[in-house]
């Protein structure tokens, strides 16, 4: 597994983020990337305070993460990076590399919505985004590590109409 | 004890578990009642946006509900915590109860069920049933007296550090419980006994640093050299 791995979930930081991710692989250091959170005192000493005894949590918004993981040094730690949704992890796409690890877990079903799988529901906006970061790097649907993860290739298909 | 027909409702809770909207009407068929037990009233709208995608630990679910009616009794901010608090304790709770309760109390009831299996099936009821319906039974009115700050109580009792006391205790009680079994089902032999202990503490000790099974396999292969060098 690469050592750096960015993760869309709607739900940031849940149970199969901490049992599935967070433990599976001793992640030392979760970022958790949302301008929401990151403006709310209250929501950060939730958040912080559902996190295991030992695991570093950075909260901050988008543009901060883009500017302090670009500086960021080589490190021998796993880092898990949780944005919520697939516009926040197409507008940090800049930071994407081969060695990123870049997987969807979980965004919930809305109305005008595609299930593209029992947990990932994505509009067209959405899906062309996926396409696009896809069209450089790959992007898996990944649930828990010790699922089968899903490769998307795809898309390209519901774009054209098939939707 | 109108709180305690709650709680009861609540063990139906995930009757309608599903994937586009999880527990979502589970929390519909709970709130109505909640909110009705503090005086507020609800409209049709809100009864039917409450089915909407809504997935947290089940056992939790009724702290979630108390701070839900909380906060739409005072005119806040109720389906924003409610999203928020369900990733929290969808956390905190996966956590507790599945990956570090159920490995206790299934230690604890293999230890005491090895000579009565009754005995051993009652401890996991009771102990595993114990904290489970302590958070059930309270949590509506720990939820409702804090309101969006119910994550309070949690920091209070420390409760992301308990799956991490919790892992200490089983881990020692497994191994009480494999020394037991030595000493039970052979003739006792302090090597025997003295060599699993170092496999399972070299084991963990592995584990800790990179992974399970990994570790096993290294064990295997350093015991295999061990042994073809002294001739074994």
């Amino acid at each position: 597994m690469k050592k750096v791995i960015f993760r869309v979930d709607d739900r940031l930081i849940h149970g199969q983020v901490i049992e599935g991710w967070v433990k599976y692989f001793k992640i030392n250091h979760v970022y958790l990337v949302n301008n929401k959170v990151s403006g709310d005192p209250l929501q950060k000493m939730i958040y912080s305070s559902s996190l295991p005894p030992g695991t570093e949590l950075t909260i901050c918004t988008i543009d901060e993460f883009i500017e302090s993981f670009g500086k960021r040094k080589q490190s021998r730690e796993y880092v898990l990076v949780l944005v919520e949704t697939v516009d926040d992890l197409y507008e940090i796409r800049s930071l994407l590399n081969d060695q990123i690890y870049i997987n969807i877990g979980c965004v919930a079903s809305r109305e005008h919505k595609i299930e593209v799988s029992n947990t990932v529901f994505l509009n067209p906006e959405e899906i062309y985004k996926v396409c696009r970061i896809r069209d450089d790097y790959e992007v898996f649907i990944h649930k828990v590590p010790w699922e089968t993860s899903v490769e998307i290739r795809n898309f390209t298909d519901l774009l054209e109409g098939n939707l | 004890m109108k709180n305690m027909i709650l709680a009861l409702k609540s063990l139906f809770y995930q009757a309608n578990l599903n994937h586009e909207n999880m527990q979502g009407t589970g929390f519909a068929y709970m709130v109505e009642e909640a909110a009705k037990l503090k005086g507020v009233e609800l409209d049709e709208d809100t009864k039917v946006k409450e089915t909407e995608y809504f997935h947290t630990h089940p056992f939790l679910a009724n702290f979630i509900l108390g701070m839900w009616v909380k906060e739409k009794k005072i005119g806040g901010e109720p389906d924003f915590y409610k999203k928020v608090y369900s990733s929290a304790f969808g956390a905190l709770g996966d956590s507790f109860f599945w990956h570090s309760l159920r490995p206790l109390c299934f230690i604890m009831s293999a230890l005491i069920g090895y000579n009565d299996p009754f005995l051993g099936l009652l401890t996991y009821l009771v102990l595993y049933n114990a904290f489970h319906l302590f958070f059930r039974f309270g949590g509506f009115a720990i939820g409702y007296e804090l309101g969006r700050d119910v994550i309070i109580f949690f920091n209070r009792i420390n409760f992301n550090r308990w799956p991490k006391y919790t892992d200490t205790l089983s881990t020692f009680m497994l191994g009480f419980f494999l020394s037991f079994i030595v000493k039970e089902s052979s003739d006792f032999n302090p090597l025997v006994l003295g060599v699993s202990t170092v496999y399972l503490l070299a084991g963990l000790a592995i584990a800790r640093k990179l992974d399970i099974v990994f570790g096993l396999i290294l064990i295997l292969i350093i015991t295999g050299f061990f042994l073809y060098f002294t001739g074994v």
